[in-house]
């Protein structure tokens, strides 16, 4: 009896701590400890102590955004960090430095290491909040103290630098700030950097004059996950050029629609029978990248998916796309093939594929950015449905117009992303970046803002003339691309 | 009747003929006897003659069995294509673009003077010269072209105007005046060509072998060759060089 006893108390004590094991592993986001240390960081040539970490990774140095303000407090780039609260959740503000508390009274100076040694494990957690630098909301992972009272926030230099736009580099783990200077992509040799570990290919290019200005394995075959419905929008528009369908349609949601959205794909709970409005439909595809959306409306265009993915694939063969594009399904989710031996198919194409068809739908239909461009909205046909956008680089950067982002297991992270700007003769571009397999979601966002950022500086650099490469007539660009882009544009305006 | 005697019985082994007077009135030819010295003379001096020539083409130290005027074409379609590609490889899809289709088999000529008081003297044609230049540039006109028309077809535009027209309406020049402008230079300068190319020296020659002085005072020996209205001279320390004409 007694031996029992002692056997089932053993037993209760090992699924406790097994409860609370699993508990812990499933917070992700949170850490038992990091080793904070003391940075040094270099401003305008004076130098601070600034509390940093190294998060999981030697060099993946997040800084304190609480000490670097105190380090910028002297220079025009100077900020104050606030820590609120947003839709019950953390929110964090940098706002340009006014020396004024809360109370609008002269805040005192604090010494943020008063109660810190160097050294000292501090209980932090990471997790994507928004940051609300100027007037603009971000979207960053933050490492965030635990300690209420002490708040701190850490933040990846690398983010720091690109979302303040600023010219950061570090070196021998010493950080040097010229809060004068803009952040300079002509310092690195993209070659060189390595950024083809961070993701399987990728692709950042105007896609108005065809210019690329960064690829790596563009040419390889990859699975592309909801990138997919990119493609699915363009069979809609044609359809509904053709006049086969309409923008006042009703789309009603099949059984089949039903059964995807009851499953872990699901995104809207909606049920056989129901009924919405087409362009709520195609939002909820394009904005929250509904799984069962993109099938009812591969079903009320084309009366069944498989002859609506025919169409898909007959499309990639019409405008000159790789053999390696292949589409299963409207969604881009894995499906099993029919077979004894099944194997899990996705979608695939080339990340080049994939510019060329952004180049196409965005030349064509550039009213995709209508809807790929809404961060947060209600579909009220969707039983006022909140969708809400999953690509982070809307947040990130201003004028960002979007386009779509992708996730599978095998695909890992994805996005196309799309910023819209003008050249000197006030005609539209738009700077493409297409990111294919990041290990994680911030990752995927990491790289789309860097590339898309260097896009940006390549595409302002060339059209307002900021590089040298013009002659003495200043219409006449002295380079083959900007001649080539010059020409090209001008086909635009000419075309049929 | 004639009497005729044979050579072999004449002591001298000549012929002889005797005409005689015959009752009928006609008359015999008479052999006059020729004396052998003069023939001997004769062909002393041919001998001579011989040997007097052979001496001169031959024997002497600075003279070429044909001095004249000598070309040679000096291939350079491989430079210019390097040139062309790096242009094209600062634009997007410039790789693409197979540069050797348009620029192939650009040749400039390199004239070889030979005197026969020792003198050698090599220059570039600038005639040619300015005719590879031109051949080269229109290549690259035509790789632009190409290269223009798949950009447009990259970016899906649908336009009846030709690359020219569209070059013309945006900078109001032509395509060839744009890259004559702004285009890279594909060939060698013409001094750095002459430079390379060019030369005076002077020589001293056998009858197969030859010896160059240079202006600073190196010294190259070579064998050469004439043979069917082609010049080769071959440096001992380097390539063999082929020439044309002789005239």
């Amino acid at each position: 009896m007694k031996k029992r006893f002692r056997k089932n108390i053993a037993l209760i004590i090992c699924m406790i701590i097994m409860i609370n094991m699993l508990t812990l592993v499933g917070r992700k986001d949170i850490y038992a400890a990091q080793i904070c240390e003391i940075v040094t960081v270099h401003v305008d040539g004076v130098d601070y102590k600034v509390r940093g970490l190294n998060h999981e990774y030697d060099n993946n140095l997040y800084l304190s955004l609480v000490d670097l303000s105190k380090a910028m407090e002297e220079t025009d780039r100077a900020f104050e960090v606030e820590f609120s609260v947003k839709d019950d959740d953390d929110y964090i503000i940098m706002q340009p430095a006014t020396g004024m508390d809360a109370t609008g009274e002269e805040s005192e100076e604090e010494d943020p290491f008063e109660n810190f040694t160097d050294g000292e494990a501090v209980k932090l957690t990471r997790k994507r909040i928004p940051v609300k630098i100027g007037d603009n909301d971000f979207s960053f992972y933050i490492i965030m103290s635990t300690n209420k009272e002490n708040r701190n926030c850490y933040m990846n230099c690398g983010e720091l630098a690109l979302a303040m736009n600023i010219d950061l580099s570090v070196e021998n783990g010493e950080v040097f700030i010229n809060s004068k200077g803009e952040f300079d992509f002509n310092k690195y040799n993209f070659n060189e950097l390595g950024l083809e570990s961070m993701a399987d290919s990728c692709i950042v290019g105007d896609i108005t004059t065809g210019n690329i200005y960064y690829q790596s394995n563009e040419n390889e075959a990859v699975t592309i996950a909801s990138t997919t419905k990119l493609m699915t929008y363009l069979i809609l528009k044609e359809a509904m050029e053709k006049g086969e369908i309409s923008e006042n349609d009703t789309v009603r949601f099949s059984k089949k629609a039903q059964e995807l959205a009851d499953s872990s794909s699901g995104v809207v709970k909606i049920s056989e029978g129901d009924t919405a409005d087409i362009m709520d439909v195609i939002s909820a595809m394009l904005i929250c990248s509904s799984n069962e959306c993109s099938l009812a409306l591969a079903e009320h265009t084309a009366g069944s998916e498989e002859a609506f993915v025919e169409r898909m694939n007959q499309k990639a063969v019409a405008l000159g796309l790789s053999d390696k594009v292949k589409f299963y399904n409207p969604h881009g989710l894995p499906i099993f093939a029919e077979d004894v031996f099944a194997p899990k198919i996705q979608n695939r194409m080339t990340a080049k594929d994939m510019f060329e068809l952004s180049t196409y739908i965005l030349n064509t239909y550039p009213e995709i950015t209508e809807i790929t461009s809404i961060k947060k909205t209600k579909l009220e046909s969707l039983k006022n449905f909140e969708a809400k956008n999953t690509n982070a680089l809307l947040h990130n950067i201003p004028g960002v117009v979007g386009l779509k982002t992708g996730t599978t297991d095998k695909a890992q992270s994805c996005l196309v992303s799309a910023y819209k700007s003008e050249d000197v003769k006030g005609d539209t571009h738009y700077i493409v970046t297409v990111v294919y397999g990041c290990e994680n979601a911030q990752t995927q966002n990491y790289l789309s803002l860097l590339l898309m950022r260097y896009g940006i500086q390549k595409f302002n650099a060339a059209e307002l003339g900021i590089t040298p490469d013009r002659g003495d007539n200043d219409e006449i660009p002295v380079d083959l691309e900007g001649m080539i882009g010059a020409v090209v544009n001008t086909a635009r305006r000419n075309s049929r | 009747m004639t009497e005729t005697r044979n050579r072999r019985d004449l002591p001298d082994n000549r012929e002889m003929e005797v005409r005689r007077n015959l009752p009928h009135g006609r008359r015999k030819k008479k052999r006059k006897r020729i004396s052998g010295l003069p023939i001997i003379i004769v062909l002393i001096l041919i001998l001579a003659l011989l040997i007097l020539g052979a001496s001169y083409f031959y024997m002497n130290g600075n003279r070429l069995s044909l001095p004249g005027e000598w070309t040679r074409e000096i291939d350079i379609s491989d430079y210019a294509i390097k040139e062309a590609e790096t242009y094209l490889q600062t634009a997007a899809y410039g790789d693409e673009v197979d540069v050797s289709k348009y620029i192939a088999d650009v040749k400039v000529v390199s004239e070889l003077t030979v005197t026969k008081d020792g003198i050698i003297t090599e220059r570039i044609s600038k005639d040619s010269y300015d005719c590879a230049a031109a051949l080269c540039m229109a290549g690259l006109e035509e790789a632009v072209r190409e290269l223009i028309g798949k950009r447009i077809e990259n970016t899906y535009i649908a336009t009846d105007m030709s690359v020219d027209e569209l070059v013309k309406e945006t900078f109001d020049i032509s395509l060839s005046d744009y890259l004559a402008e702004y285009g890279p230079t594909l060939i060698p300068d013409f001094t750095e060509l002459e430079n390379e190319y060019g030369r005076d020296v002077t020589y001293e020659a056998t009858r197969d072998s030859m010896t160059i002085t240079y202006s600073d005072g190196d010294v190259a020996d070579c064998s050469y060759a004439v043979a069917h209205g082609m010049l080769v001279i071959d440096y001992k320390d380097g390539a063999a060089i082929y020439y044309e004409g002789g005239k």
